[in-house]
């Protein structure tokens, strides 16, 4: 399988702080890959570094064999890639469905009529159609990572990064969510997801890379790395490893 | 309603363009000053309205323009229109240089570099003095007739109003507005928003340069101080605040109100009409924070609902 996504060493630092020291990983095309660790591990900073929200101070990123890491965020998610938010806020004092909009207007580079047309099909999948006038500050939170999801979506990416769009979901929530998910992939979108909830996690993800204070631990099947020695440790102390 | 913008818009244009046949004087001088304004006003609206870039040097453009034009027509031997265009594209050429680093310092750093670019060229003026004239000001040699004045003004108003609805129903429009919103955002879901930027500061400056330029000749004798005044700036920021920052019809309102107002108090209240303005501003601030063209728009909504 083609790799799509590779990260060499990334470093970033913070002042005195090394959120990630010497990070590395690949994805595979079509694959969805889980990054999990404890708060601060700094995942929410390596998606920061992968999406050219933040530059990394050492390192390399190769996005389909071209080199990223000093591009900026636009042309990164023109290019195909991009992550949905941690903390979701959709563009205020916008309708749902602008905000879908612009997704494809400037992401795809799409006229306005094709923009609205492939707005309207994304509400449509992920279930906000009945919602897609309604001013996008004005609903819940469920529904705003929804939107934020489908935003991304209408970017046309070729790479899905998903940064805890499952937290505080109920698990009726999250079966939803792991079901559009795979819908997602199945269309051919390759995706790293980063969560918390062991349900989504051990659900769809192929492979997982387990963080712990900026460095990777552990790497390999779901399976194997919830067994691993130092990713129980890093999650619940050494007594339980 | 808003598919017959276009259509109600025109019929306004065309009703005040006939208004000269029927009436002449004090009116007719009274409306090109303000179809002037909401010209400036719809300019400055455009760029700060949308973008949320508060833009505090907007009269730096209204300057430059009324010196380069004075300057071609006085030195060059250049004639009006001519030089009223290339004041343009100065002020144009001039936005595109001074946006490109000062649009990527975040609001409130981009509204202090725009004012002292324009104290900046204020002193320019003033010291080079062969060229300008210096402190004792340009005298224009060229002039339109008053008539002509105001059907210009009006077009001129009518364009940047127009101007500012096609562009607020674009994708231009959705890329400003989502920079107001939430830039790093924007930046993520693929708004190249450095360019989206430039394109509205240098579109804004080149209609300010035009109108200054214009407004330059019709009055004919320009100082540094007359047309580098931070007055100007603060007069179109009041008027956009006023009317509805980010709407396309806030320049119309609230330059004609701020004008109106100015007019009745200017006259009868010499010497206070600048405290009346301020407690008003206050007032409409406090009551109609979205201004009146956001409020009518908000109070519309709700009656259409209840129906």
């Amino acid at each position: 399988m083609q790799e799509i996504l590779k990260a060499q060493g990334i470093c970033k630092n913070f002042g005195a702080l090394a959120a990630l020291a010497d990070v590395s990983l690949h994805l595979e095309e079509g694959e969805i890959l889980g990054i999990i660790g404890p708060n601060g591990s700094g995942k929410t900073t390596l998606f920061n570094v992968l999406t050219g929200i933040l530059r990394p101070n050492k390192g390399e990123i190769l996005f389909q064999g071209k080199g990223i890491s000093r591009s900026p965020a636009y042309k990164i998610c023109r290019m195909g890639l991009i992550k949905t938010a941690q903390i979701v806020q959709p563009f205020a004092g916008m309708s749902v469905l602008d905000n879908v909009i612009i997704g494809g207007l400037y992401g795809q580079n799409l006229s306005l009529s094709k923009a609205r047309h492939t707005a309207h099909e994304i509400l449509e999948w992920v279930g906000l159609s009945a919602i897609a006038q309604a001013p996008a500050e004005s609903i819940t939170v469920a529904m705003r990572r929804r939107l934020e999801l489908a935003r991304a979506l209408a970017t046309g990416p070729k790479i899905l990064l998903l940064d805890e769009n499952m937290a505080g979901l109920t698990p009726m929530e999250i079966d939803g969510v792991l079901k559009l998910l795979r819908q997602i992939n199945g269309r051919g979108i390759s995706m790293i997801v980063v969560e918390h909830i062991m349900q989504a996690v051990m659900g769809i993800c192929q492979r997982i890379v387990v963080l712990d204070y900026g460095q990777k631990i552990a790497e390999g099947v779901p399976e194997e790395v919830m067994r691993n020695r130092q990713v129980i440790e890093a999650y619940l102390g050494e007594e339980y490893a | 309603m808003k598919r017959y913008a276009w259509l109600i818009g025109l019929l306004a244009v065309a009703l005040l363009g006939c208004l000269p046949f029927f009436k002449t004087g004090y009116i007719i001088n009274f409306l090109l000053v303000v179809f002037y304004w909401i010209g400036l006003t719809g300019c400055w609206n455009f760029m700060s309205g949308y973008t949320g870039y508060i833009d505090f040097g907007a009269v730096t453009y209204v300057g430059v323009g009324s010196y380069v034009a004075g300057v071609l027509t006085l030195h060059a031997g250049l004639p009006l229109l001519p030089a009223v265009l290339l004041a343009g594209l100065a002020t144009l050429v001039l936005a595109l240089i001074v946006g490109w680093p000062t649009l990527k310092l975040r609001g409130a750093y981009f509204a202090i570099a725009t004012f002292a670019l324009a104290e900046a060229l204020k002193q320019v003026c003033e010291e080079w003095t062969s060229m300008t004239g210096g402190g004792s000001g340009l005298t224009y040699s060229l002039r339109l007739d008053d008539l002509t004045y105001y059907w210009i003004y009006l077009a001129s108003a009518a364009g940047v109003i127009a101007m500012t609805l096609f562009t607020d129903r674009s994708k231009m429009g959705y890329a400003m507005k989502a920079i107001h919103q939430d830039e790093h955002a924007a930046a993520r879901v693929g708004i190249n928003t450095h360019w989206i930027k430039i394109r509205a500061y240098g579109q804004s400056a080149f209609f300010m340069g035009l109108l200054g330029s214009l407004e330059a000749s019709r009055l004919g004798y320009i100082t540094p101080v007359d047309v580098f005044n931070v007055h100007i700036t603060i007069k179109m920021v009041i008027m956009s605040l006023l009317g509805g920052m980010g709407t396309v019809l806030g320049p119309v309102i609230g330059a004609s109100f701020l004008q109106i107002i100015e007019e009745v108090l200017g006259s009868s209240f010499l010497n206070w009409y600048l405290v009346f303005i301020g407690i008003i501003i206050i007032l409409v601030i406090m009551f109609m924070p979205s201004g009146i063209s956001g409020t009518i728009t908000a109070r519309m909504t709700r009656l259409f609902k209840k129906s």
